[in-house]
């Protein structure tokens, strides 16, 4: 399967509640810029995943495909958490996720490198991951790595 | 320090390891990448490569490289990081698997393993160890 993991673009500073912060311009840009490099390349079918922050769901919005909002997604969330709402590694096709950091990152270094780390996202940044087997082993290809700043 | 591991493009078979050329796909995946790289390098670098044909090859796409015989075909992680490290900004090494995914899985994860990387495709690091994944993109990702 191909599993993209998208961080929302940059969002405001302030709002009384955190799940209600918005893009900025910037961000909406940055989300943008995302989506028409996303859009270039996934196949014609893929599921769209957000947490249902509102900076998460601008950002995933910007694909202008039907969206399915994760409560398990939200600020907070485990790696498993992350890795369950993906369907990884059983699911078939492409599965975009849009969270947030340290959550994507944490994922990250589990599904990478099998460790405990925290790898850095940047607002707005895709990582691309597909699973195969090859000689009988389950490898992780990181596909790609692009962040709005080399878009 | 920035370093990008740059693997060599699709290459012909060939009984003599070191001398396999680019396939007429290997050298466009070159042109493709070092295209982008141009588009995204902020201004000098400097460029290593094994000294196999089809690294010098893939190398020759960007510029001309500084041939390493520490980058050949079996480089140790150790090697790659050592050779990087004589020099300043950001460094490119074109090189091979598994060299260059051990290094990259050693300087980000410390770990003693191989992570994939695609024919043709580069792994941006920046940092020292434990370091950051900048960026990663393989000819059939532009």
């Amino acid at each position: 399967m191909d599993l993209i993991l998208w961080r929302h673009a940059e969002a405001e500073e302030s709002a009384a509640d955190d799940l209600r912060r918005r893009l900025t311009s910037k961000g909406r840009k940055q989300a943008s810029r995302a989506a028409e490099w996303l859009l270039q390349r996934l196949p014609s079918r893929f599921s769209l995943i957000s947490s249902p922050a509102v900076r998460a769901h601008q950002t995933a919005q910007a694909l202008g495909t039907p969206i399915k909002v994760e409560q398990s997604l939200a600020p907070g969330a485990t790696p498993k958490a992350i890795i369950a709402a993906a369907g990884w590694p059983e699911n078939k096709g492409a599965v975009v996720i849009v969270g947030h950091q340290p959550d994507l990152g944490r994922a990250l270094a589990q599904l990478v490198a099998g460790g405990e780390g925290r790898w850095s996202i940047k607002k707005g940044a895709i990582w691309w991951l597909s699973n195969r087997v090859r000689d009988g082993d389950a490898q992780v290809v990181v596909r790609a790595v692009v962040s709005p700043d080399l878009l | 320090m920035e370093l990008i591991l740059w693997r060599h493009a699709d290459a012909e078979d060939g009984a003599h390891d070191m001398a396999r050329r680019l396939t007429p796909k290997g050298l466009e995946q070159a042109a493709a990448m070092a295209k982008w790289l141009r588009a995204h390098l902020p201004g000098e670098y400097t460029l290593l490569a094994s000294p196999a044909v089809r690294a010098q090859q893939t190398a020759a796409a960007l510029g001309p490289p500084i041939t390493e015989r520490a980058l050949a075909p079996g480089a140790s992680a150790a090697a790659i990081v050592k050779a990087a490290q004589r020099h300043r900004g950001i460094v490119i090494v074109v090189g091979h698997m598994p060299d260059l995914g051990r290094a990259a899985a050693e300087l980000v994860a410390d770990a003693r393993t191989e992570w994939s990387i695609e024919k043709g495709a580069l792994w941006w690091l920046a940092g020292d160890a434990p370091a950051r994944i900048k960026a990663v993109v393989s000819p059939e990702m532009l």
